[in-house]
């Protein structure tokens, strides 16, 4: 942030304008970024999938728009939908249909606001960063109920009614499973965060300690549960509930979903480089020549894993996620906390 | 600025819960108190308090509302039938007493006691989660431990009213 | 974040990061406007009775869908909001942790004062699942020592094959 409102002030001249204008140009400046990339990780994880998917199941996937690869298919994809007739059925709430998709949209631009990109890029240096991750990040969850029962069909308030038993249950261990880390930092700031785990590989959280080790895994399997991708995609499991919470939805209004849903996926991919992966230091201390990109290369890396993940285990049923969160994965993450302050108080904070 | 924005998020608070109050449906009116309950985490963060504001943001805004929406989905459709039957026009201005006994309650307090602002300075860790943590396990230390045992009991007490199917006991 | 992150020349407080946030929920909102716009000005507009019915696989749409809902999504979001606040309360604490634990005695009482706080807890996760409100699918277990199932009399003859229920 500081580039930038140095920049800012270089271009109008040092003495023009008032601390404030500056900072509320930088944010506006930093929102549109955010927005952009997040339309573009969109763009580019749906080619990606699509290629993944194409790779795990011996085939090519798109192959022909664009020429190399079916790179433009995600682009071509995004002007069709631009084109698409907007539905409203007759049966439905028209405010709260309407409003729903940009609700879960706007939940998945705020989280973004407090990821360190670089030591000195980060939109919204909040001391409660990783607080206000989750904080907003829960607001997705009321925009995706709005969604199913606004739409007033039997799928979408299915899909809404599993979507939201399955995040809300799914937040607690992602949440337990970060703990661990802020009592090593001390901190809940996102930079501070990442500084921690300065020094190569070996500082990464991940590697200090065992019970960061496991709740990386916790982190992991609630991560994919949040963003409602297989194999927990219950909330649009197409064999049975059609396509879930967007039944109804049409042209932009489906992009918005379709946006957040990747934009979430890149989001809880960069939070556990960050928390767990050491965020923008490179494995090997003393070559951070390129924080911004190794922070996104350990993204990408995350949600390439999340593919794999997604197109090789078949999906569970609706009582083994619940199984899964509350009689696995939250005393495991309990113990994790407990066990890594034991771990802190017999060790040190080595 | 601050002044503006605090006026900003009370009046929509303010409107938010208006707007909850008159609304027919009970969906409805739980999402408009979502709305205020954003407004009222905005406040929060105006008056150095993060740690509420956000905790206000995931706990109300996500939280409560979840339940809420499901307890309505649940229990009814949109709206209630006897929702339907229109209003008596004649009782409306009853309506209206309470918010005013309140708001002439409020001035004449503040008339009284003299407009209390916030100081001008206030100590730099006021209102982060250090500063909630510190008084949490130092001097509301018993407070802390006692939200345990309610929360234990709100678990039981959730399992008690969803057990529909379960034989009663003095059965 | 005062070693690594000076914030230029320009004196951004908490005030300021959230001021931030603020912007951002107002460029969402104006992007999203504008995206909404432009489909608008793009896309055709061309509704008839039938493509504004509900959904239901080409079927016939039955009835609304403002259904009674099964109470296990009622008791998932009531435990969730016991846990949440569990949570909330774990932040604070893990965040003045590591800054107490090198004192004498008090870093040690705030870990015991959490674990105590944790064990609580744990006992109402452990009633709960004792009590088999975690199972998605509960097995009806008192109704079914009180009174006979009740058969379907259409499978009469599958459940006499298997013998007794």
């Amino acid at each position: 942030m500081n580039i930038l409102t140095e920049m800012i002030r270089g271009w109008f001249g040092p003495d023009k304008m008032s601390d404030q204008m500056v900072l509320i140009l930088s944010a506006v400046t930093l929102a549109t970024l955010m927005f952009v990339v997040m339309a573009l990780c969109a763009l580019v994880f749906t080619w990606m999938e699509r290629k993944v998917a194409g790779f795990i199941q011996s085939r090519y996937g798109p192959m022909r728009t664009g020429r190399w690869h079916g790179w433009a298919q995600a682009v071509a994809d995004m002007l069709k939908i631009l084109g698409k007739e907007d539905i409203i059925p007759a049966e439905a709430n028209r405010f709260f249909f309407s409003f729903a998709p940009i609700l879960v949209l706007l939940g998945s631009l705020l989280a973004w606001a407090a990821i360190p990109w670089s030591p000195n890029f980060v939109s919204a240096d909040l001391d409660l960063g990783l607080f206000y991750i989750f904080a907003v990040s829960s607001l997705a969850i009321i925009g995706i109920l709005m969604a199913g029962w606004a739409s007033n069909n039997k799928w979408a308030l299915y899909g809404a009614a599993r979507g939201a038993a399955q995040m809300v249950s799914y937040e607690i261990p992602l949440a337990l499973a970060c703990i661990p880390v802020v009592m090593y930092t001390g901190s809940l700031n996102t930079s501070d965060i990442v500084i921690a785990q300065q020094g190569g590989v070996l500082n990464w959280f991940l590697f200090r300690n065992p019970f960061i080790f496991v709740a990386f895994f916790m982190y992991f399997i609630a991560s994919i549960a949040e963003t409602n991708r297989g194999p927990f995609d219950m909330p649009e499991t197409e064999s049975e509930l059609v396509a879930g919470y967007h039944t109804e939805y049409t042209g932009m209004r489906f992009a918005f979903f379709f946006l957040s849903e990747y934009a979430n996926l890149f989001l809880v991919s960069l939070i556990a480089s960050m928390v767990f992966l050491g965020g923008w230091w490179s494995p090997i201390p003393g070559t951070d020549f390129a924080p911004a990109l190794t922070f996104i290369i350990k993204g990408v890396l995350m949600v390439l894993l999340n593919m794999w993940v997604r197109w090789t285990l078949p999906r569970v049923r609706v009582d083994q996620l619940m199984y899964l969160c509350w009689k696995v994965m939250i005393p495991v993450s309990l113990t994790c906390v407990v066990g890594a302050g034991l771990w802190m108080m017999w060790r040190g904070q080595a | 600025m601050e002044g503006f924005l605090f006026w900003f998020c009370g009046i929509l608070m303010f409107l938010g819960g208006l707007m909850m109050v008159v609304q027919r449906s009970a969906v409805v009116s739980a999402v408009w108190l979502v709305f205020s309950f954003l407004c009222t985490a905005g406040i929060f963060a105006l008056l150095s308090a993060p740690f509420l504001a956000v905790m206000q943001v995931l706990v109300y805004a996500g939280a409560i509302m979840v339940l809420f929406l499901y307890v309505i989905m649940m229990l009814h459709g949109p709206v209630l039938e006897d929702e339907l039957i229109p209003s008596n026009k004649a009782l409306w201005p009853l309506i209206a007493i309470p918010p005013a006994a309140v708001v002439i309650l409020l001035v004449g307090w503040v008339k009284g006691e003299g407009l209390r602002t916030m100081p001008d300075s206030i100590a730099a860790d006021f209102g982060t989660a250090e500063h909630v943590a510190q008084l949490l396990l130092g001097r509301y230390l018993l407070a802390f431990e006692l939200i345990s045992i309610v929360l234990l009991v709100a678990i039981i007490g959730a399992l008690a009213i969803g057990q529909r199917e379960r034989k009663l006991p003095w059965k | 974040m005062d070693t690594m992150l000076p914030m230029g020349s320009v004196d951004v407080g908490m005030n300021g990061h959230f001021a931030t946030v603020l912007i951002f929920v107002l460029i969402g909102f104006f992007f999203a406007a504008v995206a909404l716009i432009v489909a608008k000005l793009l896309r055709p507009h061309d509704p008839n009775p039938t493509k504004l019915t509900t959904y239901e696989c080409g079927e016939e749409t039955r009835g609304s869908s403002w259904i009674r809902f099964n109470v296990r999504f009622y008791l998932v979001a009531l435990f969730f909001i016991v846990f949440d606040v569990e949570v909330i309360f774990l932040y604070p604490w893990a965040v003045v942790f590591k800054h107490l634990l090198p004192l004498p005695e008090l870093g040690v009482l705030v870990f015991w004062e959490m674990v105590i706080f944790l064990v609580i807890l744990s006992l109402g996760l452990a009633y709960i699942w004792v009590k088999g409100d975690l199972d998605w699918v509960k097995k009806l277990v008192d109704r079914a020592e009180d009174e006979p199932p009740r058969r379907n009399p259409l499978l009469k003859s599958v459940t006499n094959e298997e013998g007794s229920q």
